[in-house]
């Protein structure tokens, strides 16, 4: 099936940030991953007056927006510039657009509630018989924060956003990888971004999904998420010898059973696990760590470490890393991505956070808080991403890849 | 019309063609009026039924959502391969999404202990009309839905056509716009829904036989859109996001037309282009 995709280059990953209740670029998350510190908070946010813990970004409300762009303002598109501002990132894309057209470098962003907070707040204001008073176009529809990133890089090539709830910006790195593979463009900039807002915080409420606890993926006391933000970007061009980290290969999948339960044997899950697998032509005991969705819920989980059983059945080291940032939806995908790029680079396991009593029904070979000993670099990682509605994807990413010249 | 060619042509074949919209009720019944450039007698949407899905559960659904599905299940009637439903990865593409369930939803956070129905936050994911699709289909393939603004059909058709090339598999693809739920109609000026879809397939999976129309597109850096004959089909086209793939529906639908622009989506926009074979 995928035999095709294995004839086109690897993408290396050439520059990448991430902003997060960690910190604001790849040093800060580094440096709280490594420190084994959670940093969920109980502050209050404007319109949420649930007693949760949230993974808030600082900063977010005081971003300014670039004078000609100013009326695109949301939190989500405050977010997105308060983003692209670390790791020198912005200047990156300045230098893609110098080495390729324009109309060469496409755009894929992943964010499951883009601007809604703006309506959210106009709605709030809203007098009897009188409309909503706020930017549609510019902050609640899901095409904003590409749109604003088309105006703000000068990219003219192939631009979509993709909203798949949690696994939206794992696809990104699929949509754009086939967009190359293709010959639609030439390289690509793939974005994450999801803001906190009253919508997700109070949804997830209504289906009795949140914590009032910090999550505690894994754990047999564990009963539910934590929500948090993030933007996480990435360029993917055709590797070159020296490419330090590369795409290896994704693999997506539907669950075809519920809107917002998992499939209870995973299966939707493995399908995906093993999609990757094959297209990058591996075993599994090839893959050094993984990744979880590892959400705190109890169906989530569970679901999780029986698909783990099927395509690993030796084991393999994996964590969830949610209970550092919580469950950023829609910017999940690439921020998790990017923290297996972190290991890869930095040598290390992240560890399964506040995963403090094993359940026992879960058999997945945690990497645990504390009692982590390293024995191997890792070389190759995968990161696990689903959503509602069944939307299931998979991400290898592989260190020092080696590349046919 | 001289249009700058920016890469190389792809080629694909449509294998089926769905398209729900006023008086459009079925890609059968209505291939004449894109075919003559004339207007549909009425402009009442069909009965929205989608299959697959237990009475239970096709109460909880929308109407957009009914509308995706509708148009989906219609592109698989006439088929001209054998191609196996539960075989299928999608691609939705929606500018708006589904703007009847946001506004219920922000209506309620707007009252007091902000109320938010679980059925409402389910059905308020862009990917909800492709969730409950493959739960309808048992299709375990990849799915992915998009948003690009009024650049949405083009976008979902490249998506989708970078999909079938990609791993030689036929793919569907489902373009939907809602009409504008009154707290938006200052802002989305777009007062008829629509949907559409096709299934494609590689340009060499094809036995010869088979009764498929091979499309060559190509991306343009400067494009202007290839305009409906007739009023009521254009005012669609140019008010509904999904609708401007009644142009490509219009090449299918009439064999004297050679090839149609659609803006949007690669650089400026693509130009369509039947291909004999």
């Amino acid at each position: 099936m995928s035999q095709t995709n294995r004839l086109t280059p690897l993408l290396a990953l050439t520059a990448y940030t991430m902003t997060t209740a960690m910190g604001a670029g790849m040093q800060a998350n580094k440096k709280q991953l490594l420190a084994e510190r959670s940093c969920l908070s109980k502050e209050k946010l404007a319109g949420i007056e649930l007693d949760v813990w949230l993974g808030r970004v600082a900063g977010v409300e005081t971003q300014q927006l670039p004078q000609n762009l100013s009326d695109w303002i949301s939190r989500n598109n405050q977010l997105l510039e308060l983003g692209l501002q670390q790791d020198g990132f912005l200047q990156a894309c300045q230098q893609l657009l110098k080495r390729y057209a324009a109309d060469r470098v496409g755009l894929f962003v992943g964010t499951s509630t883009s601007g809604i907070q703006a309506a959210e707040a106009a709605y709030a204001q809203c007098k009897e018989n009188a409309y909503p008073e706020f930017n549609y176009r510019r902050s609640q529809n899901l095409y904003s924060p590409s749109s604003y990133l088309r105006r703000r890089l000068g990219i003219k090539g192939p631009s979509f956003t993709i909203s798949t709830a949690c696994s939206s910006s794992a696809k990104i790195f699929a949509a754009a990888h086939r967009h190359i593979a293709a010959g639609l463009c030439d390289a690509a900039i793939v974005v994450g971004v999801d803001s906190l807002c009253q919508m997700t915080l109070y949804g997830f409420n209504s289906l009795q999904l949140l914590s009032n606890q910090r999550c505690k993926p894994a754990d047999v006391d564990r009963d539910g998420i934590n929500i948090g933000e993030a933007m996480a970007a990435a360029i993917l061009e055709p590797a070159s010898k020296d490419a330090t980290v590369c795409l290896l290969a994704y693999g997506e999948s539907s669950d075809a059973w519920h809107m917002s339960t998992p499939h209870p044997e995973g299966a939707g899950a493995a399908r995906a696990m093993q999609a990757a697998l094959t297209m990058a032509g591996l075993s599994a005991g090839e893959v050094d760590y993984i990744n979880l969705h590892g959400t705190g819920t109890q169906a989530n989980d569970l679901a999780e470490d029986r698909a783990m059983q099927q395509v690993f059945p030796q084991g393999a080291f994996c964590s969830s890393t949610k209970a550092y940032c919580g469950h950023t939806l829609g910017a999940a995908g690439i921020v998790e991505a990017l923290i297996c790029v972190l290991a890869l680079e930095n040598n290390f396991y992240p560890v399964s956070l506040n995963t403090q009593s094993v359940d026992p029904a879960i058999h997945s070979k945690l990497v645990l808080p504390g009692r982590w000993q390293i024995q191997k670099p890792p070389l190759i990682a995968m990161s696990n991403s689903f959503g509602f509605g069944g939307s299931n994807a998979c991400l290898l990413l592989q260190k020092n890849a080696r590349v046919k010249t | 019309m001289n249009m700058p060619e920016l890469s190389s042509a792809i080629r694909i074949r449509v294998a089926g063609v769905g398209l729900i919209g006023p008086g459009l009720h079925g890609w059968q019944n209505s291939r004449k009026y894109l075919h003559q450039g004339s207007s549909p007698e009425f402009r009442d949407m069909p009965a929205l039924i989608p299959e697959g899905i237990s009475p239970r559960e096709r109460r909880r659904l929308t109407e957009t959502i009914k509308l995706a599905l509708v148009a989906a299940q219609d592109a698989l009637l006439n088929l001209s391969l054998p191609i196996a439903i539960e075989q299928l990865s999608t691609v939705f593409a929606s500018a708006n999404g589904d703007l009847f369930v946001a506004d219920k939803i922000l209506s309620a956070l707007a009252m007091p202990g902000k109320p938010v129905s679980p059925t409402h936050f389910h059905n308020s994911v862009h990917n909800a009309p492709a969730g409950y699709w493959h739960l309808a289909s048992h299709s375990m393939h990849a799915s992915t839905s998009i948003a690009a603004g009024e650049n949405s059909f083009v976008s979902g058709l490249m998506e989708a056509v970078s999909q079938v090339i990609t791993t030689a598999e036929p793919c569907l693809l489902v373009v939907c716009d809602s009409r504008a739920p009154e707290n938006y109609r200052q802002q989305i000026n777009c007062d008829d829904s629509l949907a559409l879809a096709l299934v494609l397939c590689n340009e060499h999976s094809i036995a010869a036989e088979g009764n498929t129309e091979l499309l060559e597109i190509r991306p343009l850096k400067a494009a202007s859109a290839t305009r409906l004959v007739d009023n009521t089909l254009e005012h669609l086209r140019q008010t509904n996001p999904a609708a401007k793939g009644l142009s490509l529906l219009n090449l299918l639908a009439d064999s004297e037309c050679k090839s149609v622009v659609i803006e949007g989506g690669l650089a400026a926009g693509v130009e369509i282009r039947r291909v004999a074979g």
